[in-house]
């Protein structure tokens, strides 16, 4: 049962010298004071219960005064919300915005193997796409997927720093294959990074953080916790966690104990990737310490130059001749933008009394201006038979060059270069063989031809008479392997469509 | 020890003809291939710089250097478009789950012997 507590201000003429506002502010939530006032007060005092979350259950003239019950409301915690940074999410990905005051952003993992995705990602697969809509739906801030333990890492970084409501990570999926993302983002959280910029007891491959500043990432680890469900791929269930992260009162979920704290007490970060390095995936361990000391050293001149553009004073003439100079500027460039408009205005009325006849002329064709010097038949208009031949031809090049640059090498008088050649003269008879006898058109069958014909001149220019084998003889010490046979094996990169049999079917 | 880098250095000329001539095909738009070059690139520099630190004697090790820099610039000159991406998810590319370029570069993994120094 709740206390009462009671409070006679009877002959007070102001309810705030009364203490009455007081009284009302360290009521406990639920509790209820009993106050007998004079009747003039009555709409002050009203207006005090309203401004203190209050409210009125009884109020009764009592002749000269009047008595009233007043009970706090239930607690309504003041909780700091703030903007996030003008451009937030600074980043672009793959995610869907929410309500940008909700306490946490869903990332979840895209176990796909790196690159097959198309930039827009838009065959997610569905039980992914299920987990992203439900988190948002549900209330998160952002939720999108993440697939490299690099770029991908950072672009969360960027879009969590410049939104200090974000207070939880939520993670799951499946772990990325071969990356290990989610154990990426754990192991940030946890440790940060090391002065190579390395993702501390990852067990991703490249867990390099170059793209973003070092104060962003520090920042990140301060201002989220982290919802580790690593591998839940069960949409209730993050829908759960979502909902938890929100309530005002901890609430468990889990192993965790959640609520919304309000935002982080510090501004938000406006960051993006510098793209210094483009290829996190390709950076080679001894190369870490070198671009990281550039990085760092261009991080430190930025925050120098940044620092003296602020100390710069500027005198009131001063202001008022750049002010004179500009508004000049931007009369000749408001002129030059006029003359350019005219201009164009004037060649998109010859494009258009030209256009009947340049139809007429020329069909549309786009041309890049540096095409491959083999132009290759798009792939699409190809059936699966002449598919087959297109593909085996496409191999050629690449194993007669590197038979080529054997034959320039002890390989030339030993016994693997003639073998090759020779298995490669005989695969290059039997694909002739194979068009001659294919139903493909007349077209590709000569075209395919040609290119057999250039690649079977190429191959009987090289060894083909074995010699002696230049292991044996102590020439090459390379190990078990053999150049020229390698060379060859680049045939071996096509296996589909699987057989001209199957093509054929 | 110039055992070593002698016998890396007969396997580049080949990766690198082959990725020249890979270079000629829709490759020549591709991650792959493009990933492949940068591979070469940096192995080679890395190669150059065990070289250096290496005990070898001067001349020797001036020599490799020569070769190794004309390598590079051979690597260098690798046509490649300037957006590239998987030719396979363009579509593109249907030779199945190989890669040339890839595969061309996995030619230096053939040589296993001597151990690096």
């Amino acid at each position: 049962m709740s206390a009462v507590e009671l409070l006679n201000i009877r002959g007070s003429c102001c309810l705030e010298t009364a203490g009455v506002r007081q009284h009302l502010e360290d009521l406990m939530p639920g509790n209820t004071l009993k106050i007998f006032f004079d009747p003039p007060l009555r709409q002050n005092m009203e207006n005090l219960a309203a401004e203190e979350n209050c409210e009125i259950l009884h109020l009764a003239d009592e002749g000269e005064s009047l008595t009233t019950t007043i009970r706090k409301k239930a607690s309504t915690t003041k909780m700091l919300k703030v903007s996030p940074v003008a451009d937030y999410p600074t980043e672009e990905g793959c995610f869907l915005r929410g309500n940008h005051y909700s306490p946490l952003a869903v990332v979840v993992l895209l176990n796909a193997p790196y690159g097959t995705m198309p930039p827009e990602v838009k065959s997610i697969p569905s039980e992914v796409d299920k987990l992203v809509r439900s988190a948002i739906e549900t209330g998160a801030a952002l939720s999108g997927t993440l697939q490299t333990e690099n770029i991908g890492i950072e672009k969360v970084v960027c879009n969590i720093v410049g939104n200090p409501n974000i207070r939880y990570i939520v993670l799951c999926g499946v772990d990325v294959e071969g990356h290990h993302t989610g154990d990426a983002v754990r192991a940030l959280v946890e440790n940060g990074i090391n002065e190579r910029r390395t993702i501390v007891g990852s067990t991703a491959v490249t867990p390099y953080l170059l793209n973003v500043p070092r104060k962003a990432i520090e920042r990140f680890r301060k201002q989220v916790r982290l919802i580790n469900l690593i591998g839940e791929m069960n949409p209730e269930v993050i829908s759960k966690a979502v909902w938890s992260c929100y309530q005002e009162k901890p609430t468990p979920f889990l192993n965790y104990m959640l609520s919304d704290p309000g935002a982080y007490p510090e501004k938000p970060i406006s960051c993006r990737l510098s793209w210094r390095v483009k290829q996190p995936e390709s950076i080679e361990k001894w190369e870490l310490e070198d671009l990281v000391k550039g990085i760092e050293g261009e991080e430190k001149a930025a925050s120098i130059s940044r620092k003296k553009e602020v100390m710069i004073k500027v005198s009131e003439p001063e202001v008022a001749a750049i002010a004179s100079h500009l508004s000049r500027i931007a009369e000749e460039l408001s002129q030059i933008a006029k003359i350019l408009l005219g201009e164009a205005e004037a060649k998109a009325i010859a494009l258009v009394k030209e256009a009947p006849v340049m139809e007429e002329a020329k069909p549309v064709c786009v041309v890049k201006e540096e095409a491959p010097a083999v132009v290759a038949p798009a792939v699409a208009e190809l059936t699966e038979e002449e598919l087959y031949f297109h593909n085996q031809l496409r191999a050629y090049p690449g194993v007669l060059a590197g038979l080529s640059a054997c034959d320039k090498d002890i390989c030339h008088n030993g016994l693997s270069l003639p073998v090759a050649v020779n298995s490669i003269i005989k695969k290059l008879s039997k694909l002739r063989k194979d068009i001659e006898a294919s139903s493909i058109s007349e077209q590709r069958r000569a075209e395919f031809l040609a290119r057999i014909d250039g690649f079977l001149e190429a191959a009987e220019r090289l060894p083909t008479e074995p010699g002696p084998c230049q292991k044996t003889l102590g020439n090459c010490t390379i190990g078990k392997g053999c150049l020229a046979t390698g060379a060859a094996d680049l045939l071996k990169q096509v296996t589909e469509p699987a057989s001209l049999t199957k093509s054929r079917r | 020890m110039s055992e070593y880098f002698t016998n890396l250095l007969r396997g580049y000329p080949v990766v690198l003809a082959a990725l020249k001539a890979y270079s000629k095909d829709i490759c020549r738009n591709c991650i792959g291939l493009e990933g492949a070059k940068t591979k070469v690139e940096k192995g080679l520099k890395k190669l150059g710089m065990d070289l250096k630190g290496s005990s070898l004697p001067k001349e020797e090790k001036e020599a490799l250097l020569a070769r190794i820099e004309a390598l590079s610039k051979e690597a260098e000159g690798i046509d490649l478009s300037e957006d590239c991406e998987c030719q396979k998810t363009a579509g593109n590319c249907k030779i199945g789950t190989g890669c040339f370029s890839l595969g061309a570069l996995d030619i230096l993994k053939l040589i296993t012997e001597p151990a690096a120094p």
